[in-house]
């Protein structure tokens, strides 16, 4: 029974209640309850059952104070915090059919959020209130897309993300009316979560670098690692050179994972004092001599990891089976600005080819070139290497940093001939399948030509080749959906393609929803 | 008459999760080649795993469903995707004669539900046999409770204390016997006291009054010709004493007093479904706007069996009501098919303050000292979170608590947006479990 809830009877009458209780829990055999007192109606009813059978008696007289209570029972007041209504002006709501895709979406669909949450930031929408809880969670749960969640929630999404503690993240700052000093930014900056604070220093960077930056070594010294390693991740937004000094001391912080972070910032600003030295220590063990028509590498490995290199961020572990000193040397050539260089990349792609250390190279300056952002060089080592030489190489993200265009003119050029085994159409498929880009319509009618005479050809089934496809869901342009309809209506009744009939069909229930979630949005115009 | 249905409506129909899901992913027109519309029925294609599309069809006027797929569901996937897509792109579907397919079907039903009433008139007049059959089932109760008396009176005597250790068959077995002397209700009454040992603090107060509730109960069967009819109703009602409709339909004939029917107006407010044992039992709510009268709906569905889902919240209809002899907010049945059904407009009569709710509530009390469910709509009153727990707050700064087994607190949250709501649910007395919500006119109800 609600202990809050108030009683409209007697102090007396509620004791004798008590003890009742207690003979119950004794029992009758032990205890003989005590006769109700005479002092209210409730008593008078009390006294009206047979005592002298103290078992009915207390039954009955339990279930007349049970009713009793029930009835008398008043409503609790209680003081709850008062709660500022949502403000009613907000941006316009998405269509229905918009709002089911997001439903569908959050519960079958989940890697499609992404894409449905550029479209509707892009159409300046919000989803509707009901939508609210299960996207907030879903923030809650995958940090990576908290940033496009805010940019959907409109004013009562950031409303209700205040209600709740662990949708801290959703209290969105407009960033019109952004200022520092303001009481509010300096009470998430003071006070805020983990997560709130990150993004604030975020949005701030965008504003004002350099006062950001400050602020953050202002309390730089009183932070645990791990809020040091989160904010410090915020720097990447506008990182400069300015930033260097601040980054320099962080390589010598007590958490590993605020120097490895530090390290990976140095390593993007070239002219680094790091990366000075990087290119220093990278020179003199790779050489680049011009012959005339071409070009030689001269390689030399390093005989000691120095002190000063594992400071800057060398592991000088290597992992088992692999030989240290092209460990040390691949992870230093890694590091080193590729400006460094003075060749054209795509002759020093060419004369990769057929070095004796062609892996270790490859491994170096592919790393270098994704994390320099360099496109040029990520160009030159694609049109040169294929997958299966990429073996450490971060193949996906180096494609990513080309522009769309030239992905597909590459790609296109690769493409294996029409006679070609059904390994080389493979391989290419799955290279196609690594990025994680968007492809053109047309570029996607050539993808699914080629899987089609792959699995036209191909009595096996690959595995790995049907769980690549699987990925393409999702970078397919949506408007293939008919043709692929057409397509696996078409397949061949033989036994193998029942194995590719499953992979294609979730493809396919992707790529229509996709198609919808598109349309959608064209309607609306 | 065709009626404007909401896709929330339409997902209040879903029979589990499951088909919820895959019904929403079924809304997409290129999933139906086909799709057509009369004023009765709405049909649609829809490509399946097999060679040839199923069709599926709905009966507007019910609504009934059928499809060709194997499914046992009922609404299946493709219903739900089918009216969904009806409640959302009415566009798509182009007005048609029904093909042959969904013509013999509408023809059929209308074959069986006039068999059906034949049938049921039918054996409501087997007068003899069925005064046979209630001597029988009286003494079995009679035996049953005194059966029951003596259980109690034993757990008086050793006293509560050993309550907790005493495992589920001690309630169960129990039960069981209870409803081998025809008095389900009873039964159902007794499992429920299995948990209270377990609550935690306060445990034997709570376990004292339950089992005073149940003394009452008994007593007031073995008292019956001393209570007024109607609470003579009731309590045989309480203890479990089928009434079937037929019985009833024939008691309104013979204009007998205790049965009352009614052609009014009727609200459907809300509905929930609970599951006892293998047994899904439905509530719908209703409220006639003339009488100003509550009704509750009872329908239950056994194992793999469908839950009749022909009332829908947030709907309106004009027509009979059947009540069951009782006492409080009675139950009934809808007596003729429902006419003129239409979209809720405004909000159902009910209450800005939570004292004069809690009033009314007692009130209903005081006529049926049983009761476990009381329908409750609160107006512009205040949702809030604190503590863990929601609470209904209204201008008097009174509170009341929601059940912690309602789990759209978030949803009611974000749609109210801190504004006044309208709110309606189940009372069982400490707390209320929300059904439906109105914004300001706009009626919306939880799917499941």
């Amino acid at each position: 029974m609600d202990q809050d809830a108030v009683y409209d009877a007697g102090e007396l009458s509620m004791e004798w209640w008590q003890s009742l209780v207690g003979t119950a829990l004794m029992g009758t055999d032990r205890q003989t309850p005590t006769p109700p007192p005479a002092n209210d109606a409730l008593t008078a009813v009390a006294g009206q059952l047979d005592w002298s059978q103290p078992e009915s008696a207390l039954l009955g007289a339990a279930g007349a104070i049970a009713l009793y209570q029930q009835v008398g029972q008043q409503p609790m007041q209680k003081e709850l915090p008062a709660v500022e209504p949502c403000p009613l002006d907000d941006r316009p709501c998405c269509s229905v059919y918009t709002a089911r895709h997001v439903d569908v979406a959050l519960q079958d669909y989940p890697e499609v959020m992404p894409e449905l949450l550029m479209l509707l930031a892009v159409a300046g929408q919000r989803v509707p209130a009901q939508l609210l809880p299960k996207l907030l969670h879903l923030g809650q749960q995958h940090a990576k897309l908290r940033p496009q969640i805010v940019a959907v929630l409109g004013q009562r999404g950031y409303w209700l993300a205040a209600q709740n503690p662990a949708w801290s993240y959703g209290q969105g700052l407009a960033l019109n009316d952004f200022s520092p000093t303001s009481p509010e930014f300096q009470a998430i900056w003071q006070q805020g979560s983990r997560s709130q604070r990150a993004m604030l220093l975020q949005q701030w960077r965008q504003l004002q670098p350099d006062a950001a930056r400050a602020a953050l070594e202002a309390v730089w010294a009183s932070e645990l690692a791990k809020d040091r390693e989160t904010l410090m991740a915020g720097l990447a937004t506008h990182l400069s050179l300015a930033d260097e000094p601040f980054l320099a001391q962080a390589l010598g912080d007590r958490a590993q994972g605020v120097r490895k972070l530090a390290v990976e910032l140095l390593l993007q600003l070239p002219e680094s004092g790091l990366c000075q030295r990087m290119a220093q220590r990278a020179q003199s063990w790779v050489q680049l001599q011009d012959q005339g028509t071409t070009l030689k590498i001269e390689v030399t490995l390093p005989e000691n990891c120095e002190k000063d290199w594992e400071r800057d961020g060398i592991n000088p572990k290597p992992p088992k089976g692999e030989g240290k000193r092209a460990w040390w040397l691949w992870q230093i050539l890694a590091s080193t600005p590729l400006s460094v260089w003075q060749a054209e990349p795509t002759v020093i792609a060419q004369a990769m080819t057929t070095h004796e250390w062609r892996d270790l190279l490859l491994r170096g300056w592919g790393l270098a070139a994704q994390r320099q952002h360099n496109a040029v060089w990520a160009d030159a080592l694609l049109s040169q290497f294929d997958r299966p030489q990429f073996d450490q190489v971060p193949f996906a993200e180096l494609l990513a940093l080309l522009t769309a265009e030239r992905r597909e003119q590459l790609l296109r050029a690769k493409l294996p001939p029409k006679q070609a085994q059904d390994e080389a159409l493979t391989n290419w498929l799955q290279q196609v399948a690594q990025s994680l880009q968007p492809w053109s319509l047309v570029f996607s009618q050539l993808i699914l030509e080629q899987l089609l005479r792959l699995l036209r050809t191909s009595k096996n089934h690959n595995y790995t080749l049907s769980y690549a496809v699987k990925n393409m869901a999702l970078t397919l342009h949506p408007e293939l959906a008919p043709a692929m309809v057409a397509a696996i209506a078409n397949l061949p009744e033989e036994k193998y393609i029942a194995y590719w009939q499953n992979t294609l069909d979730e493809v396919l229930r992707q790529l229509s929803f996709r198609q919808e979630m598109h349309q959608a949005f064209a309607n609306r115009d | 008459m065709t009626l404007a249905w909401t896709s929330e409506q339409v997902l209040a129909l879903s029979p589990d999760a499951s088909s919820t899901k895959n019904g929403k992913a079924l809304a997409q027109v290129a999933k139906w080649p086909l799709l057509g519309r009369s004023d009765q029925a709405v049909w649609g294609e829809c490509k399946g795993s097999g060679k040839n599309p199923y069709r599926t069809q709905i009966d507007l006027s019910e609504p009934a469903f059928r499809c060709s797929c194997p499914s046992r569901k009922f609404p299946c996937k493709h219903a739900l995707g089918l009216f969904l897509l009806l409640a959302e792109q009415t566009d798509v579907f182009s007005p048609a004669t029904p093909p042959d397919w969904v013509a013999e079907w509408l023809a059929k039903r209308s074959q069986t539900a006039t068999r059906k009433q034949e049938q049921k008139t039918k054996a409501a007049t087997d007068l003899v046999a069925q005064a046979k059959r209630a001597e029988k089932r009286a003494a079995k109760v009679e035996a049953g409770l005194a059966d029951l008396n003596q259980w109690l009176q034993d757990m008086m005597r050793q006293g509560l204390a050993a309550l907790p250790n005493q495992p589920y068959s001690f309630w169960d077995q129990a039960a069981a016997r209870l409803v081998d002397a025809q008095a389900p209700g009873l039964a159902r009454r007794v499992r429920a006291l299995a948990s209270i040992p377990h609550t935690g603090n306060g445990w034997p107060e709570r376990m004292l009054q339950a089992l005073g509730r149940l003394h009452l109960l008994v007593q007031g069967y073995s008292r019956l010709a001393s209570l007024s009819p109607q609470l003579q109703a009731e309590v045989r009602s309480q203890i479990g004493w089928p009434q079937t409709q037929a019985d009833l339909r024939q008691r309104v004939e013979q204009a007998d007093p205790l049965v009352e029917c009614l052609t009014d107006t009727w609200q459907v407010l809300g509905k929930s479904v609970t599951e006892e044992e293998e047994l899904q039992v439905q509530r719908v709510w209703l409220w006639g706007t003339k009488h100003n009268k509550a009704a509750l709906v009872l329908s239950f569905a056994h194992g793999r069996q469908l839950l009749d889902v022909s009332l829908v919240p947030g709907t309106c209809f004009r027509g009979e009501l059947i009540f069951y002899p009782g006492t409080g907010v009675q139950r009934a049945f809808v007596a003729s098919p429902a006419e003129a059904v239409s979209q809720l407009s405004q909000t159902a009569p009910g209450f800005e303050q939570i004292e004069w709710a809690i009033a009314h509530y007692a009130a209903a009390l005081s006529q049926n000292p049983w009761l476990e469910r009381f329908p409750l709509t609160l107006r512009q009153v205040l949702l809030r979170y604190h503590d863990d727990t929601w609470w209904l707050q209204d201008e008097m700064g009174q509170v009341l608590r929601l059940s912690p087994h309602f789990s759209y607190g978030w949803e009611f949250m974000a749609m109210g947006g801190g504004y006044p709501l309208t709110i309606f649910g189940e009372w069982d007395g400490t707390v209320l479990l929300p059904l439906s919500l109105w914004i300001k006119t706009q009626f919306m109800t939880l799917e499941n």
